[in-house]
């Protein structure tokens, strides 16, 4: 079905948009890019939380 | 390697992580095939609305359109849900296959329906998270994109109703006579019509008709890109109706007066005029220009014209000017049996609606004019060839009555009364004066006083002018000048003109 290029446009905008959010969110998560600053600190906390108190390590 | 020393509680823990780091891959999985599918490969449109025509004017407002909507103002909201649907359908797919293959399993080997649990929560998490984002995504596009809409749309349409205000603001169909703000717009392609073409939820400056045709919007601007028809009849509207100034005129007379021979002659010397470089000057219509240029042929092979048949006559209509300031002619012309006939006044809507009206009088008919010419051989020559009957002021007295009759003000109109067959009444010796206090003067010295006395008293502005033959604009007996003056380009001219004359 034919439908106004715009419609095409607007859905690849949001597409692209959101897939950026998403990617940020878990690049601050690794401590990378604008969302670092607020992501990454708790992060690392809940990592160490969770080794100190199983004992964990990483290979 | 310091992992062979770790307890089964980190193993736990090391299984779990790696689980959720499935479940966030599941929920990208679930999040991209959602998109893909709500958004590229099985879209949910709208589509254009459906279409109503438009049976009364007062329903513009009301009836829908044959067109796409923009996208911000109902298919966001739609792509919106399309998108949740579709992301929360695939994971939900994906969950019932696990649970189908985990499920036998359940007492042979905990640790696996664990993970699987821990799988669909953490995707379940993570696509809650993705959903939000897009959602977030959408609203804000939904809410800075209307918001800018609306607010472009604002503008437009104030725009364009001060451009249609400054220009009086109507449109007038030349063939039932009804007058209209905003006429309906047909699709330059399918000739689907659209009952209103003001900026809105299907367009700003554009619209995409049903037939995915793109074609320019706002009724000034749609007015010169598609065709204009009229809301009751259906007829079509000159071309740029809504972004001109409209003037409409309707001519008055008696048989043989020189009605249809003023009009043709008055706009075929303003269209050589415009072709010698003077203001731009076109026919609105095909029908109009064929008319012109008949009776044009006619007059130019010196044949005497047909009278104009009794039926209700539709409007010559031409532009005069360019688009910035120019004007929408409509110039009615009534056989003169209609003015003859009581009953069908009623009928003639244009009369009271006009903005002005000519009163073509033949001086051949005026009666003390008449009996003098009778005496002299070459004038009763022309008396014989160019018959005309009934005197002059009481035609003007009938019509002016019936108008007021109607509930029209022609209090509100301007007169423009034309002496025609000046040129013939200067071959029998008679010259018609030249300004317009010199014609009014020498009707009243041969009789037509109540007619003079009552047009000052009864019309908004009156002015009296002389036409002959094919005269030429600014020539002797220019017959253009009583439909320049009635759209207001003369006014200046004249005003200066009689001062002028006045003075000297």
């Amino acid at each position: 079905m034919n439908r106004p290029l715009t419609y095409v446009l607007f859905r690849t905008l949001v597409t692209m948009v959101s897939l950026a959010m998403i990617t940020l969110l878990f690049l601050g998560l690794f401590g990378l890019g604008p969302t670092s600053t607020f992501l990454h600190a708790p992060a690392v906390e809940l990592w160490d939380w969770i080794r100190r108190t199983t004992g964990v390590r990483l290979p | 390697m310091s992992s062979i020393n770790q307890s089964p509680l980190s193993y736990s823990v090391l299984a779990i992580s790696v689980t959720v780091l499935a479940g966030l891959f599941l929920a990208v999985y679930c999040l991209a095939r959602g998109a893909v599918d709500a958004f590229f490969l099985k879209p949910k449109d709208r589509g254009p609305t459906d279409a109503q025509r438009p049976r009364q004017e007062s329903s513009t407002d009301s009836v829908a359109l044959p067109a796409w909507e923009s996208y911000f103002h109902a298919q966001c909201g739609t792509d919106r849900e399309h998108l949740r649907e579709r992301v929360w359908g695939a994971r939900k797919a994906i969950g019932e296959k696990i649970g189908r293959v985990v499920t036998p399993g359940w007492f042979l080997l905990a640790p696996i329906p664990l993970l699987a649990i821990v799988l669909l929560v953490s995707s379940w998490v993570f696509l809650a998270i993705f959903t939000v984002v897009f959602t977030v995504v959408n609203l804000l596009l939904y809410l800075v994109g209307s918001a800018s809409w609306w607010a472009v749309m604002g503008v437009l349409r104030l725009l364009d109703w001060i451009w249609r205000k400054s220009r009086g603001n109507e449109v007038s169909c030349p063939a039932c006579y009804l007058i209209t703000a905003r006429p309906t717009h047909a699709c330059p392609a399918c000739d689907e019509v659209h009952a209103d073409v003001r900026s809105g939820r299907h367009g700003l400056a554009y619209r995409r008709c049903r037939c995915m045709e793109l074609f320019p919007i706002t009724p000034t601007r749609a007015s010169w890109h598609a065709r204009g028809v009229c809301t009751r009849c259906g007829e079509a509207l000159a071309r740029g109706a809504t972004g001109l100034r409209e003037v409409r005129v309707a001519l008055i007379g008696d048989h043989h007066a020189g009605k249809t021979h003023l009009l043709a002659t008055a706009l075929g010397a303003l269209r050589r005029a415009a072709g010698s470089g003077s203001r731009h000057f076109s026919f609105a219509d095909d029908p109009s220009q064929e008319r012109v240029e008949d009776v044009l042929r006619e007059i130019e092979a010196d044949r005497p014209l047909d009278a104009t048949d009794g039926e209700l006559p539709q409007a010559v209509s031409c532009q005069m000017g360019g688009i910035l300031s120019g004007t929408l002619l409509h110039a009615y012309d009534t056989g003169a049996v209609r003015f003859h006939d009581h009953s069908g006044h009623d009928d003639m809507l244009y009369l009271g609606d006009a903005h002005g009206l000519v009163f073509v009088v033949d001086p051949f008919a005026v009666p003390s004019l008449r009996k003098e010419l009778m005496d002299a051989q070459p004038a009763r020559v022309l008396l014989e060839g160019h018959p005309s009957h009934g005197n002059p002021e009481e035609l003007y007295g009938a019509v002016v009555s019936r108008i007021k009759a109607a509930g029209h003000r022609t209090k509100a109109q301007r007169l423009a009364v034309v002496v025609s067959k000046a040129d013939l009444l200067g071959r029998a010796g008679v010259q018609v004066p030249e300004t317009s206090t010199g014609i009014s003067s020498w009707l009243y010295r041969y009789g037509q006083h109540n007619m003079v006395t009552a047009a000052e008293r009864e019309f908004a502005q009156i002015r009296y002018f002389a036409a002959g033959g094919n005269g030429q604009v600014g020539g002797p007996h220019d017959p253009s000048l009583a439909l320049r003056w009635l759209t207001g380009e003369l006014t200046r001219d004249l005003n200066r003109h009689s001062k002028e004359v006045s003075h000297s």
